[in-house]
């Protein structure tokens, strides 16, 4: 049987393309598909094609080498219909689990720190491939069950896409609906944490900017999707009218006091390909470099202090997530790393995937301890540093500490 | 992996015993400062010159003593009179008459001679004569039977029944003449007494027992020259001697005797259910005596509204209506004193012992009151029970003196004759009994016992007894003290009640007097007492080590976050890889 990679655009003879190491389909399925959707129009001026190209040889999703964001699927074949695996995770609500969401756009390292979190339990085996795991399907969402204890713990991972698609700015076919946030309604009835994955690098740097303007909106994406999640929980009732939909949505969000009281982390993956990184000084707004800025900090994850790195480097992103969570935290995280000139695999140890996946099922969360809200802890944090002479970290960066070893 | 990454720990964990350690500390500190008051001062305040009541106490002495004294030997029934004497019966024939007479003075060896002359025309005088030397010959069956068919005769029936209408309509004039009338009393009593003794139930024995009553009330009231329309109460004192016998040559038997058997025979009747309409024609009364003038009413309002609820207890009930009906009548109608009969004021007394535990409080005194009257009158009437039943009757009056002393705070006063009565284990539980009551004597002796620890030969006497003793005795205590507060002023009133409280513990039973006295001296000084009473100091403490407790984990809890969100996993996996490689 022949397969056809949608992304290279080309017939290969396996269920992986060989090429962009991406899951085909069947030859004869896509080349229906293909006469039957019509081509999607560039976004924002800027082709939106294949990216397959690896700039400094492929890597998985995750891991070390810097890969690129896999193609956007046309709109009107992801969004407004149901995901695969949406039934599944149905009967999983169903079962009394509790739902953990992996966001973050294509190739942000969703399906590799999944891959890579120690925990006893079932974790669905994952389809590895030169030691790294293949990415979630497009317009699917892959379930996996874990055992905590005696939880039932369900992690929900979606493929980027699908995420990406959700920002109206991002779509180009038609406007979103509260059909299209579906799956994400049906989450939300079980939702218990969240992870947002950024992708620094892709973040910040100019060329992967004008690979996919997604790349530099990751802030923007993950922003309107604890948005979407905040007004489900508290609101969810769209009155179809004159006001779009995204637009009610803002509008209740932002009249809305309640916040998410489910724990959020906020992981920077791929943390050891930013060794060295520069780290731009000053930012017009999230994700964005200000012009002309001189360059004169450069990134050392393992010594950084991930707080006040988002708090200084992202503020847009630490100003959204105070907005919509009572309960967060930044780290850095990598789940494998590869050697850049061969791509392949040369340590398969993540770091920091695991203690950031406990910090988020800590039992604390689902207890009925009353917990003081992550603002109300800075707060009082930046009076005491004031008062001990530590007031310089919240007015600046602090330099890198260094590693023990 | 080979390795496995840890999150930061919180060291205020390990702060967690030091403060519930801090706290333990500060509840030791409280107990020591509410610590108990000496038995001196105690003893001071309640003076030695008065008995100190001691319910509570009581009640424990007394289960020392339930299993020596079965319940069936706690009451006394009054046996059928003496034989009659044919002489003097009208209508008997000399010859007859001689037969019947010699045939009695033959004692059990006239027994068949008897039952010849009983063939030959099967009157009352040698059935009466007949039964009396079977019962003597414990040959209870065939003289139940002999007195059922001399009462099932229609001439004897008709009698009985005609005097029960002349009670009934309020003529006493009318009816049968006196001496049938007695002859009939002495068999339905002779009659009643097997029945009882053979554990008979049902409506022919209550007819047995309630109608020599009735035959009885005709005659008291011819005997008082009384008119037609006379009601004749409950009560009267009647005695009489046999038929055909005369009254001061003989001995008698009285209308006590017959209350007396009925009361008893509803003390040993188990399942007794009348219908409604019976129950309430007996139970309910015409008038609203006060507690303190009719306890036994009080009872008896308490227990009617409660008959469904217990069943069992219904035949207790009736006895109790009886005795009140009785009392009230000598008491409060007629002002007449207690009835002086030995048997009944055993019976009434005891039967007031058995209802102490459920007499509401504003009775009991009065109550109380009442059974040592009782009781005082059959000790003083003892001669008339007789030489055989003087045994029985000392033993049972020997609890009852025993009891109710123990409940006064006395040292009972038994002597040698009431003594020798008793079997070794009565004799032994009741000396076990008169130890603790003489403990008790002196408040401050007592007050040391209960509060600091018993001396050595009460702890070998009373073993296992001693600790639900002692918690009695400081419920008691505690209760006499919270009597003295009772009409004080409020600086008098809290100083006794913390006194009270302190003399208390955990799960001491807190007396009525020293919940009255909370009552009066209000809720925010109990709530300081109670803080500062030992109770008080545990809770305390408790509660200070529980929010300490919450507080410290709660607060661990929200370091630990605080700390983690000011930490990097990210730092802490790498360092640790770092170490674990070569």
């Amino acid at each position: 049987m022949d397969y056809y990679c949608s992304t290279c655009e080309k017939l290969v003879a396996e269920e992986v393309c060989s090429t962009c190491g991406l899951p085909t389909k069947p030859a004869a399925e896509s080349a229906q598909a293909r006469r039957s959707t019509p081509e999607p129009e560039p976004a924002g001026g800027t082709r939106r094609e294949s990216t397959a190209a690896s700039t400094s040889g492929s890597s998985g999703a995750g891991g070390t080498a810097s890969r690129t964001a896999p193609p956007s699927e046309p709109a009107a074949a992801t969004v407004g219909r149901k995901l695969d695996g949406e039934k599944e995770l149905e009967s999983y609500l169903k079962s009394g689990y509790e739902v953990f969401l992996i966001t973050g756009i294509g190739g942000a390292g969703k399906t590799e720190l999944l891959a890579t979190f120690r925990q006893d339990g079932y974790l669905r085996r994952f389809i590895k491939r030169g030691g790294m795991v293949m990415p979630t399907r497009q317009g699917a969402v892959d379930c996996h069950p874990v055992s905590v204890g005696d939880r039932k713990v369900l992690f929900a991972d979606a493929s980027g896409e699908t995420f990406r698609l959700l920002y109206p700015q991002m779509r180009d076919t038609r406007e979103l609906t509260q059909a299209d946030i579906g799956f994400l309604g049906l989450i939300g009835k079980g939702l218990r944490g969240i992870v947002l994955l950024i992708e620094l690098e892709r973040l910040w740097g100019e060329r992967q900017r004008l690979e996919d303007p997604a790349n530099e909106q990751q802030v923007e994406i993950l922003s309107w999707i604890l948005a979407l999640l905040r007004w489900l929980t508290f609101d969810g009732k769209y009155v179809s009218g004159p006001i779009r939909f995204q637009d009610q949505v803002d509008g209740s969000v932002r009249r809305m006091k309640k916040r998410l009281q489910i724990p959020v982390q906020i992981l920077f993956s791929k943390a050891d390909q930013l060794v060295d990184f520069t780290v731009p000084q000053r930012l017009q707004s999230a994700g964005r470099l200000r012009k002309g800025q001189p360059e004169e900090r450069r990134l050392y994850p393992p010594g950084e202090d991930p707080f006040f790195f988002a708090y200084h480097r992202l503020s847009d992103l630490f100003a959204a997530v105070r907005n919509h969570a009572d309960h967060f935290r930044f780290d850095f995280v990598h789940s494998l790393i590869t050697d850049p000139g061969s791509g392949t695999v040369s340590d398969s140890h993540s770091c920091g995937a695991t203690l950031a996946i406990q910090w988020l099922l800590d039992p604390c969360w689902q207890s009925r301890w009353p917990i003081l809200p992550t603002r109300r802890w800075l707060q009082v944090q930046r009076f005491l540093d004031r008062a001990v002479g530590r007031g310089q970290r919240w007015r600046r960066l602090p330099d890198p500490v260094e590693v023990k070893s | 992996m080979s390795w496995e990454a840890k999150r930061p720990s919180n060291p205020l964990f390990k702060l967690l015993p030091w403060a519930l350690a801090l706290a333990a500390f500060l509840g030791t500190v409280l107990l020591f400062r509410t610590s108990r008051p000496q038995a001196e001062v105690i003893g001071a305040l309640l003076g030695s010159a008065e008995p100190v009541p001691s319910l509570v106490t009581g009640a424990v002495e007394k289960s020392w003593m339930d299993g020596q004294f079965p319940e069936e030997e706690r009451y006394l029934l009054a046996p059928p009179g003496p034989p009659p004497c044919p002489w003097g019966v009208e209508g008997v024939e000399p010859a007859r008459a001689k037969g019947v007479q010699e045939a009695i003075e033959m004692g059990p060896g006239g027994i068949p001679r008897l039952r010849e002359l009983h063939q030959q025309n099967s009157g009352w005088l040698t059935g009466l004569a007949l039964g009396r030397l079977w019962i003597d010959q414990n040959e209870l069956t065939k003289a139940e039977g002999l007195y059922e068919t001399l009462l099932t005769r229609r001439t004897n029936r008709e009698k009985i029944e005609l005097a029960q209408l002349a009670v009934r309509e309020n003529r006493p004039l009318t009816g049968p003449a006196t001496p049938d009338l007695t002859a009939m009393i002495y068999l339905l009593q002779a009659s009643g007494y097997v029945q009882i003794l053979n554990n008979r139930s049902g409506d022919k024995i209550w007819w047995t027992l309630r109608s020599p009553l009735a035959c009885g009330k005709v005659i008291y009231a011819r005997e008082n020259q009384s008119l037609i329309d006379k009601v004749v109460e409950e009560g009267y004192d009647l005695s009489l001697p046999p038929p055909g016998c005369v009254a001061a040559e003989w001995p008698s038997i009285s209308s006590f005797d017959l209350y007396n058997n009925l009361i008893v025979a509803y003390l040993r009747t188990r399942g007794l259910h009348d219908s409604p309409e019976n129950r309430k024609r007996e139970f309910v009364r015409g008038y609203k005596d006060p507690p303190d003038k009719n306890p036994l009413f009080t009872i008896l309002q308490k227990e009617m509204a409660e008959i469904d609820q217990n069943p069992e207890g219904e035949s207790w009930v009736w006895a109790i209506s009886n005795a009140e009906r009785l009392l009230r009548d000598r008491l409060r109608a007629r002002a007449d004193g207690y009835p002086k009969s030995a048997r009944l004021g055993l019976t009434v007394a005891s039967l007031m012992e058995s209802a102490v535990e459920r007499t509401p409080p504003e009775a009991l005194p009065a109550l109380l009151r009442q059974e040592r009257e009782l009781l005082r009158i059959a000790r003083t009437e003892r001669d008339e029970v007789g030489p055989a039943q003087y045994a029985a009757f000392d033993r049972g009056l020997a609890r009852l003196l025993v009891v109710t002393a123990s409940r006064d705070g006395r040292e009972a006063d038994l002597d040698e004759q009431i003594a020798a009565s008793l079997s070794p284990e009565q004799g032994s539980a009741i000396a076990l009994v008169r130890l603790a009551q003489s403990r008790r004597k002196d408040p401050a002796v007592w007050a040391a016992l209960a509060l600091e620890g018993p001396d050595q030969e009460v702890v070998e006497k009373l073993g296992k007894r001693i600790e639900a003793w002692r918690a009695a005795s400081r419920s008691d205590l505690a209760a006499a003290v919270a009597r003295l507060g009772i009409g004080e002023d409020k600086v008098t009133q809290r100083r006794l009640l913390d006194t009270a409280d302190a003399i208390l513990e955990l799960r001491d039973t807190v007396p009525p007097e020293l919940s009255a006295l909370r009552d009066q001296v209000g809720i925010s000084w109990r709530i300081w007492s109670l803080l500062r009473s030992r109770i008080g100091a545990w809770l305390f403490a408790a509660g200070i080590a529980f929010v300490a407790w919450l507080l410290g984990v709660w607060l661990a809890l929200q370091l630990r976050l605080r700390k983690e969100l000011f930490t990097s996993f990210y730092r802490s996996e790498v360092e640790q890889r770092l170490r674990e490689l070569p």
